[in-house]
């Protein structure tokens, strides 16, 4: 099972590898078995750049 | 899997959007892969599901039931939800150094601040709020640090502490307290709070939304100079009844590489406080939104991601309700409430959204004029 990190979509070719035998031939589980995880924030927030860092 | 698990699916385009509520993350899945998972949220046993995909998906029995082992590991042992942790409550100190009065509508707050640098972390950006000194305010704001950290009451509620290098939600919780006693909600009755500019045209509004210095903000004020109304900078909140954009009533933030844009429409902006922010080299300024009534909420059809790119021809195109998902969802505050969640979702998927890429504010702005009138 293998997801992806909205982050970071790009995968090594030795994830690739990894991906496509880890269910042998079955590529359909392959392909159901990757998804992507998002997470919203924490909490609210303001853009870095507000008032306040570094005066 | 235990039933009884809360999640929330929804199918958008071709994949499926499913939250979990212990976890509280957004999968992006294939629509098969949704119906495994909600079979196992409901509590179907991992050998009733296999049987029923064998057929399906033409795999044998074994390699069906380790893939849905597989799944449900996956799904079940996603990190724990993160806990909106209070800190230990701080006693409020008796003196604080600045006072400061804002007005919004007709409700009247007291802002105290123990010094000059919780005074800085807040101000700047709601200083055309401030009145002289009044006795009958409703609510009072207090801020103070101690030991590193930053703490906030509202009235005498202890809300939480954050430490100096989290200033942004310390922040981000100051405004949500704000806007809920300025709209007279609380926080569950928010769908989210997002990182965009919205923007109006009496009737509705148009969020925009993109990495910081992409000209969201620019885009805003250009907007607001052309007989538009600025709803929100920055910190942009959904009700979950109207699933309406509500007003928030901080300034427009204006950085040193807009001031040039914005001068012949704002000639003001050249005097007015520059705050330099030295660790991350960049100075800002604040442009008093021109909205008259910060009570005001409408709704949003439209939500566009926007970026101002240096001698580009305007392009403006659709994109995809799963491309824009995975834009807004990392920057935003969601309600980790199952009920808002599924009323996020209906709102997300009601959307359209678009991508502009300009230089030329003229054409920008034409543009965002027909998003608004459904010329384009």
């Amino acid at each position: 099972m293998k997801h992806q990190k909205a982050k970071n979509q790009k995968i090594s070719r030795k994830e690739a590898l990894n991906k496509i035998s880890k269910y042998g031939e079955n590529s359909i589980l392959t392909a159901l078995g990757t998804y992507l995880i998002l997470d919203p924030k924490k909490a609210q927030s303001h853009s870095p750049e507000n008032p306040g860092m570094g005066f | 899997m235990k039933k009884g698990l809360k999640y929330v699916s929804t199918r958008i385009e071709d994949k499926t959007i499913v939250w979990s509520e212990h976890s509280n993350e957004y999968l992006i899945v294939e629509n098969t892969t949704a119906t495994i998972i909600e079979k196992l949220y409901s509590g179907n046993t991992v050998q009733e599901i296999a049987t029923t995909i064998v057929n399906d998906l033409k795999v044998p029995l074994n390699t069906a039931i380790d893939f849905i082992v597989d799944l449900e590991k996956k799904v079940k042992t996603s990190k724990t939800p993160r806990a909106n942790a209070v800190c230990k409550i701080i006693k409020k100190p008796k003196l604080f150094q600045y006072i400061k009065y804002y007005k919004v509508n007709e409700l009247l707050f007291k802002m105290a601040f123990s010094s000059e640098y919780e005074l800085y972390l807040v101000h700047p950006k709601f200083a055309h709020l401030e009145v002289p000194k009044k006795s009958n305010h409703s609510h009072t704001f207090s801020v103070f640090s101690q030991d590193n950290f930053i703490y906030l009451y509202v009235n005498n509620t202890f809300i939480n502490g954050w430490n100096r290098k989290e200033i942004h939600f310390f922040q981000g919780k100051f405004s949500m307290e704000f806007i809920q006693k300025i709209h007279s909600k609380e926080e569950r009755q928010w769908l989210g709070v997002f990182h965009a500019s919205a923007v109006s045209n009496g009737k509705k509004s148009i969020l925009f939304l993109g990495n910081s210095g992409n000209g969201k903000s620019t885009s805003l004020a250009l907007l607001q100079a052309n007989g538009f109304t600025c709803l929100a900078d920055d910190f942009v909140p959904i009700d979950s009844k109207t699933k309406n954009v509500y007003s928030f009533p901080a300034a427009i933030s204006v950085k040193e590489n807009s001031l040039n844009t914005l001068l012949t429409r704002y000639p003001d902006l050249e005097n007015s406080i520059v705050y330099h922010f030295k660790e991350l080299n960049k100075t800002v300024r604040f442009l008093k939104p021109n909205n008259t009534n910060f009570l005001s909420h409408l709704p949003c059809k439209d939500l566009v991601f926007i970026k101002y790119e240096k001698d580009s021809v305007l392009k403006c195109t659709k994109i995809s309700k799963i491309a824009a998902f995975q834009l807004l969802v990392p920057d935003s505050w969601l309600s980790p409430i199952k009920e808002n969640v599924q009323l996020f979702l209906e709102w997300f998927t009601s959307l359209n959204y678009y991508q502009i890429t300009y230089s030329e504010n003229e054409k920008m702005i034409a543009t965002v004029s027909k998003i608004f009138t459904n010329d384009l």
